[in-house]
């Protein structure tokens, strides 16, 4: 056997673990779904009338599909970019070599101890409008009380808040990693060379900090769309739809209306493989892969 | 066929036989899903293992209900009873509607009184009326409205157990010091929001009245008008296919919230997801009046007993709102439907047993003094507890009272895609409060919503 | 300075439910008493702990989220290795395979999982929440991303030296990418954990359920007892925030053991 073809069978031993867990748990339920997508079921597993494409089409020209879709993407664009600058903040402040920086490390990665039921319940309590802490403190400060969860302006920003902090630990954990990368002589003979900070972090460790970037914002966007556990629990969706985003949009009716709930999601899944195709398309040619 | 061929025959169906036998167990055998043999318990020759699928309870509510099936599981050996928690009302009703996908099924699952009709439609359960059939049981001592909430085509099909309606908390200290009468308490819309202005003028509480977004109330302040809010008679004539919500009554209910809120007279906590914020809010002097469960009863007194909100005396008065005299408000709550899908002949008998127990005079006294869940039965209130609590604690009967004071010729609306209807009432209370939208164009925009769920429920499911 | 802003910011939330799971209850929380406790009562944690099955709840978090992620690891490790240095046909298309898999949104598969599992008779058990969880895309790329940092010296060397496809996994590229495997182990760990939706669908009853679903019963059950609430969130997160302390030290010696020299 040539040395090739062993590395092949290799290769497709290694592969196969995953292959088959995805291939039972994720592609053929998959398949299922976009099936069901074409038929008009009842709420109790009765398959119903076949009613093929026009499922499909009639759904994504439903309103509250749309909007559902609008707010996805507000959301998304709401938590990615800030999640992305506090964590790259958080990390370049972490990453100094001061005494006790490490307990300052843990602190800042300590969000990623927290689920996102952990975090929310954290959060509701803090945003209670009667008992909640940031509301006393708003009082005491003279300030009107704000209903953080329950008022259309401020729903959907507090969840996203809720998202950015929940989200800090991960994104501080993965470029701080991405920086320990970025070698220190070519810091240090930048800085000889008279380049003040602000141009050191533009063009040494922004460029070598690239891949680490992309996968971090790659992995945001997709945890973004997929965003669930906090808004069931913060806000249900409301007030007046300003939370709902498509993914709870899609479990609101998964059991009452199954076959539309089936479309919305293979169209959120074929939306995030474009998004994430683009991403990767557009930002991999701005990404330096060193050497 | 000759002999050798049938035998060849037998040999080759009997493993198949052998298997499909010993897969279904001793004695089992799947009977009709709305079947209920009550007396096949009786020949039941070991324990029978029953699950419970409970959900929509809170705190102390949940631990009444384990204590009662601790006791039943104790008193007796034919039937052990499992209980298993599933969430909300909400995430119960995705659960059991799950399992019927292509799961398996308990043999009880607690339900809000809103599936009634999804759960008939379902094709899936017993009848409570079967059983009673069979077993000669009569429901003569039961409210008349508990009765009619839960009677579809002449049957009753779950069983009763966790009822309750909307009353009125509020706090007696807070309507001393503005003045007014603490045990008068209001009755009407413009009673509510007259108390409303003196709270908030004399500083007793920040606002008057907490207010959460419930369509539960709209409802019931329907019910209390004695108007329906789908057609075909609410939907217990025929299927409901059109909303009517749109009346003189649907004003009056939105209007009233409006004006609470022009005025500046009540806080508004939200969607109330814990069940707990408005009384939070009451506790706290942020208002002084708020509608809530009767159920919560239990919970409240349970919170004041650990120490906190000691400065609140707490008062129970009916549901204020529209007042007319066929009207009155609903069964709320819950109840236990059999499940008859895939269930033999011993199962659905134990369920049975286990279940009429549980609405026995005895029991529903119990469930009462611990929860604040109405007794249904006219025994229950006959306990010697029940009257002690009574006399002790006015506040436990109010539910009650308001419950047998109603006129209604019908139970509650019958709608199978109730959740979204609800939804729909709701996207019009927050239009209403947040977005300040007119009164008839909230009210327009809540029976589009509506008409269109009724229509695709009715599309799919139909007959 | 800064960073004590930043750190102070950033873990206030979970100072704060740590101090209200250890006050008594009848004492409802103030903004100045919030920062420093004046008295303490463990006994909502012990309620949350022994009443609410928190321990059997933590228990059965602990068997799965631990299976599951072991089992990550092992085929992220094994498929990313595939990735990084393999060649075979259909690489790419393989490649965006594993992609897909992470833009599946749960409630695509979510019925038809519950329906495998019930066809095979694993409702209630262990295998129903580990299962379907042993690969994850995310880990092969994430170890891909760090295999690729390889230096291509070493592996010519190690080439050279005679070392087959195992013994370079073995000996060379797992232990150079020991902090990226760290990393993978703690988020592996925290998704897993975190995992609400399904491990309600697949159990019925408290013998297997877990950390999250205990947690949002108790939460749902009771949030005007707030001490109530935050006892059983500190008990949800402790034990993740053990393990990122237990980690963070392997991390940064990992990083700093001179191991990804250019």
């Amino acid at each position: 056997m040539t040395r090739s073809r062993r590395d092949w069978l290799l290769a497709f031993g290694f592969l196969l673990p995953s292959l088959l867990v995805f291939g039972v748990f994720i592609f053929y339920p998959l398949a299922r779904t976009i099936d069901l997508g074409f038929y008009r079921s009842d709420p109790f597993g009765g398959l119903g009338r076949f009613v093929g494409v026009s499922q499909y089409t009639h759904v994504l020209g439903t309103h509250a599909f749309r909007r559902s879709l609008g707010i996805s993407l507000r959301f998304v664009l709401l938590t990615v970019p800030t999640g992305l600058v506090l964590g790259l903040g958080l990390a370049l402040l972490g990453h100094q070599r001061l005494r006790g920086i490490r307990v300052y490390r843990a602190l800042f990665s300590s969000t990623v101890a927290t689920s996102v039921a952990v975090a929310s319940l954290m959060w509701l309590t803090l945003l209670h409008p009667s008992i909640g802490l940031i509301n006393q403190l708003l009082v005491k400060l003279g300030h009107e009380r704000i209903i953080f969860l329950q008022s259309q302006g401020w729903a959907l920003l507090s969840v996203a808040a809720v998202t950015v902090w929940q989200n800090l630990g991960f994104t501080f954990i993965v470029i701080s990693a991405g920086l320990q990368s970025v070698p220190d002589e070519l810091l240090e003979s930048a800085r000889i060379d008279g380049a003040g900070a602000w141009a050191r972090f533009r063009h040494v460790t922004l460029p070598l900090l690239s891949p680490t970037l992309l996968f971090a914002i790659v992995v945001l966007t997709i945890t973004s769309f997929q965003a669930f556990g906090q808004i069931d629990l913060l806000t249900t969706g409301g007030p007046l739809h300003s939370t709902e985003v498509l993914v709870y949009h899609v479990f609101t009716r998964t059991s009452s209306d199954p076959s539309t709930a089936a479309v919305e999601a293979v169209v959120l899944f074929v939306i995030m493989l474009g998004l994430t195709l683009v991403q990767l398309r557009v930002l991999e040619r701005r990404v330096f892969y060193g050497e | 066929m000759n002999s050798m061929r049938r035998r060849l025959l037998a040999m080759a169906v009997l493993p198949f036989l052998v298997a499909v036998g010993c897969s279904s167990g001793s004695s089992k055998s799947a009977t009709e899903a709305s079947d209920c043999p009550t007396d096949a318990l009786a020949k039941a020759t070991a324990p029978v293992d029953i699950t419970f699928w409970y959900s929509g309870l809170k705190a102390s509510n949940i631990d009444a209900l384990k204590a009662l099936t601790d006791q039943y599981n104790g008193a007796q050996k034919k039937v052990h009873v499992t209980l298993q928690f599933q969430g909300t009302y909400d995430e119960g009703a995705d659960k059991y509607l799950t399992a019927l996908r292509g799961g398996t099924l308990p043999n009880l699952v607690m339900l809000e009184e809103t599936r009634v009709q999804l759960m008939v439609d379902s094709k899936s359960m017993v009848p409570a009326a079967a059983c009673a059939k069979s077993d000669k049981y009569s429901f003569a001592d039961f409210l008349p409205p508990v009765l009619k909430e839960f009677t579809v085509d002449g049957q009753l099909w779950p069983m009763p157990f966790n009822v309750s309606n909307p009353v009125l908390y509020y706090d007696k200290n807070d309507f001393r010091k503005a003045g007014l009468d603490p045990d008068k308490p209001p009755k009407t819309f413009a009673d509510v929001l007259a108390d409303a202005r003196a709270i908030k003028s004399s500083g007793a509480a920040k606002s008057g009245f907490a207010w959460e977004m419930q369509p539960w109330y709209v409802e019931q302040w329907f019910a209390k008008n004695g108007d329906t809010i789908v057609d075909h008679q609410n939907g217990r004539d025929g299927r409901a296919e059109k909303s009517t919500v749109n009346t003189d009554t649907g004003k009056q209910v939105f209007g009233f919230v409006k004006q609470l809120f022009d005025e500046d007279l009540a806080i508004n906590v939200g969607r109330n997801e814990s069940g707990t914020d408005t009384l939070l809010a009451v506790g706290k002097g942020d208002a002084s009046m708020a509608i809530g469960t009767s159920a919560a009863l239990g919970t409240i007194y349970d919170i004041q007993a650990a120490g906190q909100f000691k400065d609140v005396e707490v008062g129970v008065a009916p549901l204020p709102g529209p007042s007319a005299s066929n009207g009155g408000v609903q069964v709320g709550g819950g109840a236990i439907w059999i499940v008859g899908k895939d269930k033999s002949a011993v199962e659905k008998a134990a369920t049975w047993d286990y279940v009429k127990w549980l609405d026995e005079p005895v029991q529903q006294a119990y469930w009462h003094k611990h929860t604040g869940y109405v007794p249904l039965r006219r025994a229950a209130i006959a306990e010697p507890d029940v009257a002690d609590l009574w006399k002790a604690k006015p506040t436990f009967r109010v539910a009650y009272d308001q419950l047998t004071a109603s006129h209604a010729d019908q139970g509650g609306p019958a709608i199978g895609p109730y959740k979204e209807f609800r939804d729909a009432i709701r996207t019009g209370l927050e239009s209403i409060v947040l977005k300040k939208v007119p009164v008839g164009q909230a009210l327009t925009e809540v029976q589009k919503d509506a008409d269109d769920a009724l229509k695709s429920y009715n599309d799919r499911v139909g007959g | 300075m800064l960073l004590t802003a930043a750190a102070a910011v950033v873990f206030f939330p979970i100072y704060t439910a740590v101090v209200i799971a250890i006050q008594p209850p009848a004492r409802l929380i103030d903004f100045p008493a919030v920062l420093i406790p004046r008295s303490l009562d463990f006994s909502s944690l012990r309620f949350a702990f022994r009443a609410a099955h928190m321990s059997r709840y933590l228990v059965n978090s602990f068997v799965v989220t631990s299976a599951i992620v072991t089992a990550q690891v092992v085929t992220s490790i094994l498929a990313a290795y595939a990735f990084a240095f393999l060649e075979f046909p259909l690489k790419r298309f393989l490649f965006a395979l594993f992609l897909a898999t992470l833009m599946v949104p749960a409630e695509a598969t979510i019925v038809a999982n519950y329906e495998t599992i019930q066809r095979l008779g694993w409702l209630d058990t262990y295998q129903a929440l580990i299962v379907p969880f042993m690969a994850t895309a995310f880990g092969t790329f994430l170890l891909r991303q760090a295999f690729l940092g390889v230096p291509r010296d070493l592996r010519d060397a190690a080439a050279l030296d005679g070392y087959g496809h195992w013994g370079f996994l073995r000996g060379v590229a797992v232990p150079l990418a020991r902090p990226t495997i760290a990393a993978l182990t703690v988020f592996s760990f925290l998704l897993a954990w975190n995992q609400y939706l399904w491990p309600l669908l697949v159990t019925n009853d408290d013998s297997h359920r877990t950390v999250q679903i205990g947690l949002k019963a108790l939460s749902g059950a009771s949030i005007a007892r707030l001490n109530l609430v935050s006892a059983g969130a500190v008990i949800a997160a402790l034990p993740i925030f053990v393990l990122l302390v237990l980690f963070q030290r392997h991390l940064v010696r990992g990083l700093t053991s001179g191991a990804v020299k250019g």
